[in-house]
């Protein structure tokens, strides 16, 4: 297959943004340059030399670029020093997105942008400046022709003659199934926020669903007493001192200098009794701050799943919807701080993938705010059906002994370093700070000793469970092995001769990676969970 | 059947110690004339140079130590890349789940008919320093080929 290059006009396209964006630079160098008479005689030439440059590599940018159309993927060739050749298979794609110039109306082209679900900031894989219109029709059917066999493979029930190329959520059979699949295709072809979808989307399954007969899903609404519960737990109080302590220190700047110095002395006479009282009524002003905005922002939080989408529903001053679709799942996770986890209480997060664009949008979908761990699973089951019914047994790192041993160490390192920076500084302060170091060395200790013991691991038939617990806070993360990206295992030659490793799983969370890292496994642990991410 | 990475790219490691030690000359160089023009400290011409000297022979003492270890395996199903001695780090990564496969050589690689590949999955990046032509298009087909069948069961 020959490789086709863009259309002439798109050198016009590439020339003119890079015209555009060293306009500033350029031009204030010009001025620099021209302002001196007497150089003229050479800085003209070297200027007009800058620009042929400029243009020539434009130039050679525009012809090295090619791209070959083949029958399961696009290959790209590019670059004028690093050669750079990216083959993206058709399947791949996730969203097409087509733009088009002023100057390429009349001749029917258009720009092509190219984005597969592989992270990239802010960038699409590959973008296509001036292509004729039939070529983005061709990428976009072939697209669909693969996504479709994809669909028709991965959708349980689906037969593979079932999955129409013009497959529009609406027109989709009650059976829902091959509706939702391809997920590739339809959200594709709306806007690029793929997983987040809006609430017509929601809309269609629920229409869907009443078409089907089928009751409109589980539901679950939050009861009052939970969610007092939560907002209590949630030690969220130090923010909100941090904005009291900015008020304070720009009130400072905007009072006038003697009120200000007045109402210092009369503090200053206060009894210390008083000033202790009073920093607690300010702590209880953040805590109830922090309460009530809580409160605020879960207000008749709402958890509905219809068909394939989980819809939430939550707050009082502005009411937040957002809805998500199961397959986007990418992890769900579960987390207890200290605190709820004294009080037997959970909340649930869903981690899903989004695009650089929609930074905005929250990352981690708040599933369930607060719930009782022992029904959590219970609980969660209707709404994502892949948990298991009950945790299982979790496999615990080979020792507890290295997380002790490494939290105390690091929090020694610190104290004494610090001890050592106030020994050249502030030299009285140096007892106190090695008493502090002291105390922190032993909490230290404590919360190594509860990361090692949280620690776990452990595989339900494609499903992944692991468990972390760092800072005081129990992380557990349910997994499908088809979102797992990929598995490290990493051995330092100190602990070979103890069979000991560590294991990193990662996987997508926004438009980043998130890396799972469980520690000071038994390499047999390790070795089993190799063999059920990829048997060998 | 593990691979290491092909004999070359010593030759082009090498040849990126040596660049690097003509950089750091770069900089001595104009940071004695700048020395010289406007006065700027002794010191540090006596930072650079002694970066100068230990930067490339680091990396040239580590070339045998990262090609010894450095080992890759591609099978139908999965790239499994292995790395390091002091830390020895295994990745698996599916085919199944690698997005893209970028290829992409410098002048230098190339001039040793070498390519430096890197796999892309939705949201890691990992990269093979350098491989052959022969074994860039055997990933390449393997990564297509399973691109078109299912992606893996739920």
């Amino acid at each position: 297959m020959t490789p086709n290059r863009l259309h002439p006009l798109a050198l016009v396209i590439m020339l003119g943004k890079g015209l555009y964006g060293w306009a500033a630079i350029g031009l204030a160098s010009a001025w620099a340059l021209l302002k001196d008479d007497g150089a003229r005689f050479w800085t003209l030439p070297l200027l007009g030399a800058l620009l042929i440059a400029f243009v020539a590599i434009y130039v050679a940018r525009y012809l090295r670029f090619t791209y070959v159309l083949g029958e399961d993927a696009i290959t790209i060739n590019s670059g004028l020093f690093v050669r750079k050749t990216r083959h993206i298979p058709y399947a791949n794609i996730q969203t097409l997105q087509r733009s088009q110039w002023l100057i390429l109306q009349p001749f029917d082209l258009l720009s092509l942008s190219i984005e597969t679900s592989s992270h990239e900031d802010n960038a699409a894989e590959a973008t296509l400046v001036a292509v004729p219109t039939a070529v983005a029709d061709l990428i976009e059917r072939r697209r669909k022709r693969s996504g479709a066999r994809v669909a028709a493979s991965v959708g349980a029930a689906a037969d593979p003659a079932a999955a129409d190329d013009e497959a529009a959520p609406a027109n989709a059979d009650a059976s829902g199934t091959s509706a939702d699949e391809p997920g590739v295709n339809a959200a594709a072809a709306e806007a690029p926020t793929a997983d987040l979808v809006a609430t017509d989307d929601a809309g269609t399954d629920a229409a869907e669903a009443d078409a089907a007969g089928r009751p409109a899903g589980p539901e679950y609404r939050i009861a009052a007493r939970d969610l007092n519960i939560y907002a209590l737990t949630s030690m969220g109080f130090v923010p909100v001192l941090a904005v009291l302590w900015w008020l304070y220190d720009k009130a400072d700047d905007i009072l006038p200098k003697d009120w200000v110095s007045g109402a210092e002395r009369q503090l200053a006479a206060l009894a210390v009794v008083v000033i202790v009282a009073l920093v607690i009524v300010i702590l209880l002003l953040g805590l109830a701050a922090a309460y009530l905005g809580i409160l605020q922002k879960y207000f008749r939080f709402t958890l509905r799943r219809e068909g394939h989408t989980l819809t939430a529903t939550r707050g009082l001053f502005t009411r937040t919807t957002t809805s998500v679709r199961l397959d986007r799942i990418q992890a769900v996770r579960v987390r207890a701080t200290l605190l709820r986890q004294w009080c037997h209480l959970a909340s649930v997060q869903a981690l899903t993938a989004s695009n650089a664009a929609d930074e905005e949008k929250q990352d981690d979908l708040m599933l369930m705010p607060v719930v009782q761990a022992p029904r959590l699973l219970e609980v969660m089951t209707p709404f994502v059906p892949w948990l298991p019914s009950e945790l299982p047994p979790l496999a615990a790192p080979a020792a507890t002994a290295p997380f002790v041993r490494n939290a105390g160490l690091g929090y020694l390192v610190l104290g004494l370093a610090g001890s050592l920076g106030l020994h050249f500084w502030q030299p009285h302060w140096v007892l106190p700070a090695l008493i502090a170091t002291a105390a922190l060395v032993l909490v230290g200790l404590v919360q190594g000793r509860y990361a090692g013991r949280t620690q776990g691991i452990a595989t339900v038939g494609p499903l992944l469970i692991m468990q972390t617990g760092s800072w005081g806070t129990r992380q557990t993360d349910f997994v499908r092995r088809a979102n797992v990206q990929s598995l490290a295992v990493e051995q330092p030659r100190w602990l070979r001769a103890r069979r000991r490793c560590h294991l990193t799983v990662n996987l997508r969370k926004g438009n980043g990676n998130e890396a799972v890292e469980l520690r000071y496994l038994d390499l047999a642990t390790a070795q089993m969970i190799q063999d059920w991410y990829q048997p060998k | 059947m593990e691979e290491h990475l092909p004999q070359q790219i010593k030759q082009v490691w090498r040849i990126g110690a040596g660049l690097a030690l003509v950089w750091w000359l770069a900089v001595t160089v104009g940071l004695l004339v700048a020395n010289r023009l406007w006065g700027w400290p002794l010191w540090l011409i006596a930072i650079s140079l002694g970066l100068a000297l230990v930067h490339p022979s680091a990396e040239l003492a580590l070339i045998p130590y990262r090609y010894a270890f450095w080992r890759f395996r591609i099978t139908d199903t999965a790239v499994y890349l292995k790395e390091g001695a002091l830390f020895q780090k295994e990745t698996a990564i599916p085919i199944s789940r690698i997005q893209n496969v970028t290829l992409s050589a410098g002048p230098i690689l190339r001039a040793h008919g070498l390519q430096q590949v890197e796999i892309q999955t939705a949201s890691t990046s990992d990269s093979l320093a350098g491989v052959t032509a022969e074994v860039a298009d055997r990933l390449r087909d393997r990564i297509l080929a399973l691109a078109k069948e299912a992606r893996d069961d739920a």
